[in-house]
């Protein structure tokens, strides 16, 4: 009987005792809203981050429940935590989600992924009415995307931003997107995606938007309503398009289709534009109608083809644009999509790289091939040498490419933009020991010239992007990095992305340079004010949209304004 | 003409130690930048800080004499704590020397962070914590920072259970 008792007094006091442990931790000194914010952040930095014991779960942040009771209650507390719903969750996930949410605002993303319909949560009013974010992908035949945007179309008062990705082959009856019932029910849209969608122009849905998006809209635009809708629009930010127009060699060709030249239309401004994109404009006609634009001289302006410019150049095209002199900021991103020696249109490119652009800041110089994958062509060639001799622009601040310029080259590179102050390099995957970086940053060959005149010499920071390279390079890097700090450079900055299991150690190893600051990505020092802009480009970086060189891209040429003073 | 010089102010902390600073290092800090707003005229006695001890609020001012003249993060909603502050998760590689120290330093500078109302310290002392738990299994976290599982095994069981990865259509 005595056993017994002390047995059930001895439990009782590791009751106690287990009870008030969690005093002495010195994380329970937190109160519940730090907590939360670290189960936030982490929720962001675990996508990928497995524990080892759960490889396949698609939410790995919620470990934070398992951990006890405190923390379990503080994370299901927290409806910011649950709010934010991606495709990949598995439904069980979701339907935790939406529970535990509560009646917060949800941002929904709605991801492509094969047999997959639309999610039955979708189709709920009082889901749907809380939607302040929606991301559809419906690039693969459903069924339920017209009772989705039915219910969307009956009430998404919370609705800011809404983006469908639609492939309309797949589609049996045809919805319109844009009406003005839709209109009614979204008085707080702002931010508007339509990819392969159908567009009404006339929609007053489009008024008060500061963010919109038309990418190969179906049927195509027709220019004059185009610009007449833009004129609707004076809160539009940023405006991003991508093969508006019907072309003659279209196979979707409209018999009743008449392009209108571009001179024939009227001047549209944009009094607040701050990003300005085209893409996808394989033929100049688009580019012609939206040389019709006039907006501030401080817009981003990027360009981007799939396909060679046939018709003109890209410099060429934008050389009609009305403002285009006082723009600091151009983009040309892939117009050359096969490997460099197979750049038949270099021969025009070259002619305008003459351009005379005094205010340009920075120039992408893209070989079209994926640097991820290692499908990127690492070649030179006569054609590219010429291309980068043409490279001579006094004020160019910033320098990407992922075509593999010869060693040799960057001397003379270096003479023709005095100004450079940020490099990037993307996807040289089979880069050596003795290539470009022995010249760029060790400096032999001006070394042994008695005098040290190092290559680039204002050049503030070095990305490389999807590099991969073994450890003699990464020593033989380090020790360069430590030669040029020594001799005085200013180098204060390198960043390097790609593979986490490789640039892991790399920016370790690169983290030992005095004086230099090694990080995953360059812009990770925004002031508040900066990072609205910077947040747009991150979101659409997270569900993969654009790539980190182009975030990259957006932050150099922001630190190049606010050099200048402009 | 001569720059005018940098107003010191003295602080003095729960443990009775004392810092004159300059104030725009002291002003990193909205809570103190708000309380030397609210006083009209110099006066010399120290601004008690009695929720933050001597060799935390030395580490703080490490922090913000390092970040000294950069903007200050405007008032965040709730909302856009989560959508803004929260999108860069990456740190910085001063910051990350700088927030190298034992969990007992880690978790001061935090709680401190938040008393001061130092909205960049607070976040990296975060981002800090989420770093050190992503990738870790519930045993591993609870190891880490010394937590006892309350859990009954029965209780485990189920929450991993409605953790995993399950389509049930």
């Amino acid at each position: 009987m005595e056993t017994r008792r002390l047995s059930e007094c001895l439990e009782a006091t590791h009751g106690i005792i287990h009870a008030n442990l969690f005093q002495f931790s010195p994380i329970f000194r937190l109160p519940p809203e730090l907590l939360t914010t670290i189960f936030v952040y982490l929720r962001r930095v675990s996508i990928n981050a497995y524990p080892s014991d759960r490889k396949g779960s698609c939410a790995p942040w919620m470990v934070v429940t398992e951990v006890c009771r405190h923390w379990r209650d503080i994370a299901h507390e927290s409806v910011i935590l649950w709010s934010r719903i991606p495709c990949y969750y598995s439904r069980p996930i979701i339907r935790k989600c939406l529970k535990l949410s509560r009646s917060a605002p949800l941002v929904f993303i709605h991801g492509c992924r094969s047999s997959d319909e639309i999610h039955p949560s979708l189709k709920d009013p009082a889901v749907v009415s809380r939607l302040r974010c929606l991301d559809v992908d419906m690039s693969v035949p459903n069924s339920s995307l017209q009772e989705s945007c039915f219910l969307l179309s009956s009430g998404a008062p919370l609705l800011e931003s809404l983006a469908i990705n639609l492939n309309r082959y797949h589609l049996q009856n045809e919805p319109r997107y844009l009406d003005n019932l839709w209109a009614r029910t979204m008085p707080r849209l702002r931010n508007l995606s339509f990819r392969e969608c159908e567009v009404n122009l006339t929609s007053p849905l489009l008024t008060d938007l500061t963010i919109l998006e038309i990418r190969n809209p179906q049927p195509k635009l027709n220019g004059m309503e185009f610009l007449s809708a833009l004129r609707g629009l004076p809160s539009l930010i940023s405006l991003r398009v991508a093969s508006l127009f019907q072309l003659p060699e279209d196979y979707q060709v409209n018999p009743n289709y008449t392009p209108i030249s571009a001179q024939e239309l009227p001047v549209v401004e944009l009094p607040s534009v701050k990003v300005l994109s085209i893409y996808g404009s394989c033929y100049a006609q688009d580019l012609d109608l939206l040389s019709r634009l006039s907006f501030p001289p401080t817009t981003i302006l990027l360009f981007s083809s799939g396909y060679p410019f046939h018709h003109r150049s890209p410099i060429a095209a934008v050389s009609d644009f009305l403002q285009v002199h006082a723009s600091a900021r151009l983009y040309f991103g892939a117009f050359t999509p096969t490997k460099v020696e197979l750049m038949t249109f270099f021969g025009r490119l070259k002619l305008n790289l003459m351009y005379d652009q005094k205010t340009l800041c920075a120039f992408k110089l893209d070989s079209g091939g994926d640097t991820r994958y290692q499908r990127h062509e690492i070649t030179s060639g006569p054609d590219l040498d010429e291309i980068l001799s043409y490279l001579s622009f006094p004020t160019l601040s910033y320098f990407s490419t992922s075509c593999y310029v010869v060693p040799s080259a960057w001397p003379g590179i270096s003479s023709r933009l005095p100004g450079l102050k940020h490099l990037s390099i993307e996807g040289i995957c089979r880069l050596e020991v003795e290539t470009l970086f022995e010249t760029l940053i060790d400096d032999s060959q001006t070394r042994s010239l008695g005098s040290w005149t190092p290559i680039f010499p204002s050049l503030r920071t070095l990305h490389l992007q999807d590099i991969a390279v073994d450890d003699k390079f990464k020593e033989n890097l380090v020790q360069a990095l430590r030669d040029r700090k020594e001799a005085g450079s200013g180098l204060e900055k390198i960043g390097v992305d790609g593979c986490d299991r490789i640039e892991d150690a790399f920016l370790d190893s690169l983290g030992v340079v005095e004086g230099l600051t090694a990080t995953r990505c360059v812009c990770d020092d925004l002031s508040e004010d900066e990072r609205d802009l910077y947040n747009q480009f991150a979101e659409e970086l997270d569900e993969g949209e654009i790539s980190r060189s182009d975030v990259n891209l957006w932050y150099y040429v922001h630190s190049y304004m606010q050099d200048v003073d402009m | 003409m001569a720059a005018p010089a940098t107003q010191q102010i003295k602080i003095r902390c729960n443990d009775e130690k004392e810092f004159t600073v300059d104030r725009d290092v002291l002003e990193r800090s909205v809570l103190i930048k708000n309380m030397l707003e609210d006083v009209t005229e110099q006066q010399d006695a120290p601004i008690p800080l009695p929720n933050v001890s001597g060799p935390v609020m030395a580490k703080v001012l490490e922090y913000c004499t390092h970040h000294r003249g950069e903007p200050l993060p405007s008032a965040d909603t709730e909302q856009s704590q989560d959508e803004t502050r929260k999108r860069t998760t990456d740190i910085s590689e001063w910051d990350q020397k700088f927030i190298t120290v034992d969990q007992e330093m880690l978790f001061e500078i935090i709680l401190a962070a938040n008393y001061l109302d130092i909205k960049s310290l607070l976040d990296v002392g975060c981002k800090t914590v989420a770093n050190m738990i992503k990738g870790k299994t519930p045993e591993e976290i609870r190891k880490l920072f010394n937590i006892v599982n309350d859990f009954t095994p029965e209780e485990e069981a189920q929450i991993k259970k409605e953790n995993e990865w399950a389509e049930d259509r």
